[in-house]
């Protein structure tokens, strides 16, 4: 099916985190989880078809840092391995039915973009550029450029998916907190404002735009609607299962039950959303309970 | 000195202008024969420490520490000819890293650029530093703090393997240790004995020196 077909038949459901869920699989600390694409291609199966069968429309492959950058750097596979790999699991999971958003993440040096960096843009438009164009070999519906806090990174990464592949864009950011005395001016860490955000990355070439992860958990629907009121074009939004904190066992807490989180997203729907799902910590729990409360 | 401190403040946080209007405000005070070792306290150190705070408050964003944090370094290479034993300008220094089996660099890089704006002598050991490392730099250089970064809870945890390991190679009580990162609490820091918490790089500034008796 394709994404704007889909958005036809009303809110889409995504899937939640995959990282998270490696972990439980034994994912080990330092292991790059775009490695399992080709090491464990098994685990990354079970996690897309656990959470199709709890209902997710679109899932994200498992490749967010698999470009020249970031984990593909010290890789013994190549960007176009991991991603290839990514897209063929997601997509014999998915069939006919089920979207694959091709996942790129950010490159981690976004503070070496001019102009207070030294790495030259084009090494960053690059490393996009062959992630998006092994994805599309892969099969993926369309990409999700996501958990950009940088809109100049976002940007680069929108261009260089739209300028060499032919695939609908996603582009979702990252929030921070606003400060207390400013509760409605929300910003990126990098201090990008909702509006530029907008008008920055659709005329870079995103279809759709959004938010994931980050400080915002109930803020989120307050953001969907600041992006409603000025865009027309269709929103998504990932949330994470609520903020982290470590137990005395050192084990991570994810404090938002299924339902708990499915509430937040039935708001989040109800400001503007288009497509939702879950980001850090969520389960396929939190992706059925969102089911259930948005067929109330 | 009010006055010196105020306009580099504005000028580190011009973004395009900073470089340039930094420096005439540096050269102007060099030229005024300000003494060098004022300019760099009570002007440049001073200015980066207010930026810190604004970055505490939300008033101001990564990029403005990035840019200010350049026009800082060119501020003190000025100075540096005159500024006749570099070393005894330094507040102290700081052994700092991402932990072991974390990739991320930037949260660890500000608060580097702070530190050095606030006048710390910074060894920057990179991401994914392992216990052994962090000892030896301990060893090798002396600092009076070692500070560790980490993005991830699933990270979190190398923390308190490097504490241990520091504990191990004998040198715990001769650093102070701070830790900072977006999941890090100060109840982490007290359960895995780090000395202090800092909760962003503006706070990491003000850490340090507390810790350092400063």
């Amino acid at each position: 099916m394709r994404l704007d077909d889909a958005l036809k038949t009303g809110t889409i459901i995504c899937d939640g985190a995959m990282g998270t869920e490696l972990q439980r699989r034994g994912l080990g600390k330092g292991v790059t989880p775009d490695s399992w694409n080709i090491t464990n291609p098994e685990h990354i199966k079970d996690v897309h078809r656990t959470y199709i069968q709890a209902g997710a429309k679109a899932i994200l492959t498992n490749t967010f840092g698999a470009n020249a950058m970031r984990s593909a750097k010290d890789s013994e596979y190549t960007v176009s391995q991991l991603n290839l790999a990514g897209a063929k699991l997601a997509r014999e999971c998915a069939g006919d039915e089920v979207l694959v958003f091709g996942d790129m993440g950010p490159t981690g040096w976004e503070d070496q973009l001019p102009p207070y960096g030294t790495q030259p843009k084009q090494v960053f438009y690059d490393a996009f550029r062959d992630q998006a164009i092994a994805l599309e070999q892969g099969g993926v519906d369309a990409l999700m450029v996501e958990t950009m806090s940088s809109l100049a990174e976002a940007k680069i990464a929108v261009q260089a998916a739209r300028e060499n592949t032919s695939l609908p864009i996603v582009c979702s950011m990252t929030f921070a907190r606003p400060p207390s005395s400013r509760p409605d001016d929300i910003r990126t860490a990098w201090g990008d404002s909702v509006s530029d955000i907008i008008e920055t990355v659709t005329e870079a070439g995103a279809d759709v735009v959004g938010s994931n992860c980050g400080d915002l958990i109930e803020e989120m629907a307050q953001l969907a609607k600041m992006m409603r009121d000025i865009t027309q074009i269709p929103l998504i939004f990932e949330v994470n299962a609520g903020r982290p904190r470590v137990d005395e066992e050192y084990r991570t807490i994810y404090s938002l039950e299924p339902d708990a989180f499915a509430e937040i997203i039935a708001k989040v729907v109800s400001a503007g959303a288009n497509i939702v799902g879950g980001c850090c910590g969520t389960t396929p729990d939190h992706i059925l309970a969102i089911k259930k409360r948005l067929m109330k | 000195m009010t006055d010196l401190k105020l306009s580099l403040v504005n000028s580190m946080l011009s973004r395009a202008k900073a470089m340039d209007q930094t420096k005439v405000i540096v050269q102007d005070a060099l030229d005024n024969k300000v003494p060098a070792l004022e300019i760099l306290d009570n002007g440049l150190v001073a200015a980066m420490s207010v930026i810190g705070d604004k970055f505490s408050e939300g008033e101001v964003y990564i990029p403005d520490v990035l840019i200010a944090a350049r026009a800082m370094q060119m501020g003190m290479d000025m100075l540096k000819p005159q500024l006749a034993n570099e070393k005894s300008v330094f507040k102290g220094t700081v052994v700092i890293g991402t932990v072991k089996g974390d990739l991320h660099d930037i949260g660890k890089n500000l608060v580097k650029y702070m530190l050095q704006g606030g006048g710390f002598n910074v060894i920057d050991l990179g991401n994914d530093v392992s216990p052994e490392k962090f000892a030896d730099a301990v060893r090798t250089h002396k600092p009076g703090i070692v500070a560790m970064s980490a993005l991830l809870t699933t990270t979190m945890t190398s923390m308190k393997d490097i504490v241990d390991g520091l504990v191990e190679a004998g040198v715990r009580d001769e650093v102070k240790i701070m830790i900072g990162g977006a999941p890090v609490t100060q109840d982490f820091a007290d359960r895995i004995k780090a000395d202090g918490y800092a909760k962003d790089a503006g706070s990491a500034i003000h850490k340090a020196g507390e810790l350092l008796g400063l």
